[in-house]
């Protein structure tokens, strides 16, 4: 993450990285609530691969109050409001990382990915399942959290997607000492999602490549947080369907989906308390890279 | 201004098209790079046989301009050459 002075107007200029992209953000022409604004996207991950491409947006607020946004210098659009500026470039920075992403193979998954003692771990759960809870409580206890959303995967390697953890009202109530860290973030949907960069608190946030140890299935659990083992021909189905197909035929999806499977252990993780939940999770065993899961183990219970 | 009398695409480039033009994958130095609709159409005319007037006609008749751009043409394929993905 960078930020500086830039452009005539003596604003702001921010840089992040998006996978194999180098993001540069002029807002040197632009009213200061649109550099506000895009505060949400900039974000202090390393990325321990290399930038392949630079996209340069800048964007000029007009004399009626709009917003010109251009990409490598050619006007995309122009839209109205801080938030239609930042809706319009988070749209194209991820259709791009995202293209480039499924032309070089790689499948997105929704999944936050943590890296601990028991080496890479998928938690794969839809929204508002507890994916961020769970991995703040996971960052706060030591563990190296690399998103809270979403991972790419190809040949059972797992690259984490850096973006801002989402969190939401009820959060703080379940993770009540992440509050030190969590004023002046910028926020979304009318202040009910703020956006936490744990490097910002001096969390390490790194993003590497790194085989896929565990894959973990979160539900929500009505009585006491559970982890038991699962097959992967059980769990394969939950898994596409937390998929985000981009432009890869379905075979390929299948494909690379089958391939973290086959070298991963899987788990499903019922959660019912926060605190045991990621204790759980921390307590996973290290890996075995080319084992499958002990159809024996039992389950595992607070 | 480009040197390059008849420009052609350099060998080893991976092409892709997407919605808004072409993504080009360049191995060494790896590199990615993205053309839009206008560089596009150029870049898939260096083939090494026209000269930047022969590309800015065809242009010119791709999308019906009153005449042949030949200065941006020039550009373009300047651009190209910057890039590596022309010679």
């Amino acid at each position: 993450m960078r930020l500086g002075p830039g452009g005539q107007g003596g604003r702001e200029i921010a840089g992040f990285r998006l996978l194999w992209h180098q993001v540069e953000l002029n807002t040197g022409q632009a009213d200061p609530a649109v550099a506000e604004a895009l505060r949400y996207l900039v974000n202090g991950a390393e990325h321990d691969l290399p930038a392949l491409a630079v996209m340069h947006y800048s964007v000029t607020t007009r004399s009626d109050g709009s917003h010109v946004v251009s990409e490598e210098g050619d006007a995309l659009e122009a839209v109205d409001g801080a938030d239609g500026v930042l809706d319009l470039i988070y749209r194209r920075v991820h259709q791009r990382a995202f293209e480039l992403a499924s032309l070089r193979g790689w499948v997105r998954l929704h999944a936050a990915v943590v890296d601990g003692a028991g080496g890479r771990t998928l938690i794969v759960a839809p929204s508002g399942t507890g994916k961020t809870t769970l991995s703040c409580r996971l960052l706060l206890d030591g563990a190296a959290v690399a998103a809270d959303e979403s991972v790419m995967i190809k040949d059972g390697i797992a690259l984490p997607v850096a973006r801002r953890f989402h969190l939401k009202s009820d959060l703080e109530a379940a993770v009540p000492d992440l509050r030190p860290y969590t004023t002046d973030l910028p926020s979304l949907s009318g202040g009910s999602v703020r956006a936490f960069d744990p490097s910002e608190a001096n969390f390490p946030w790194s993003v590497a490549k790194a085989q896929v140890a565990h894959v973990v299935l979160l539900e929500r659990g009505v009585e006491r947080s559970s982890l038991a083992p699962g097959s992967a021909v059980a769990v394969m189905p939950e898994i596409v369907a937390e998929s985000f197909p981009h432009q890869e035929p379905t075979g390929a999806l299948l494909a690379e989906i089958a391939a973290v499977l086959s070298r991963a252990r899987c788990w499903r993780l019922r959660m019912h308390s926060v605190n045991r939940a990621a204790t759980l999770v921390a307590s996973l065993p290290e890996s075995r890279q080319t084992s499958r899961h002990d159809p024996k183990e039992h389950w595992i219970h607070e | 201004m480009t040197s390059v009398q008849r420009p052609s695409r350099c060998e080893g480039l991976e092409v892709n098209q997407v919605a808004d033009g072409l993504v080009v994958y360049q191995a060494a130095p790896e590199q990615v790079h993205y053309l839009n609709n206008t560089s596009a159409v150029i870049f898939e005319l260096c083939e090494g046989h026209r000269s930047i007037e022969e590309i800015a006609e065809q242009v010119q008749d791709v999308f019906s301009l009153p005449a042949p751009p030949v200065d941006e043409v020039n550009a373009c394929v300047s651009d190209l050459v910057d890039k590596a993905v022309v010679r």
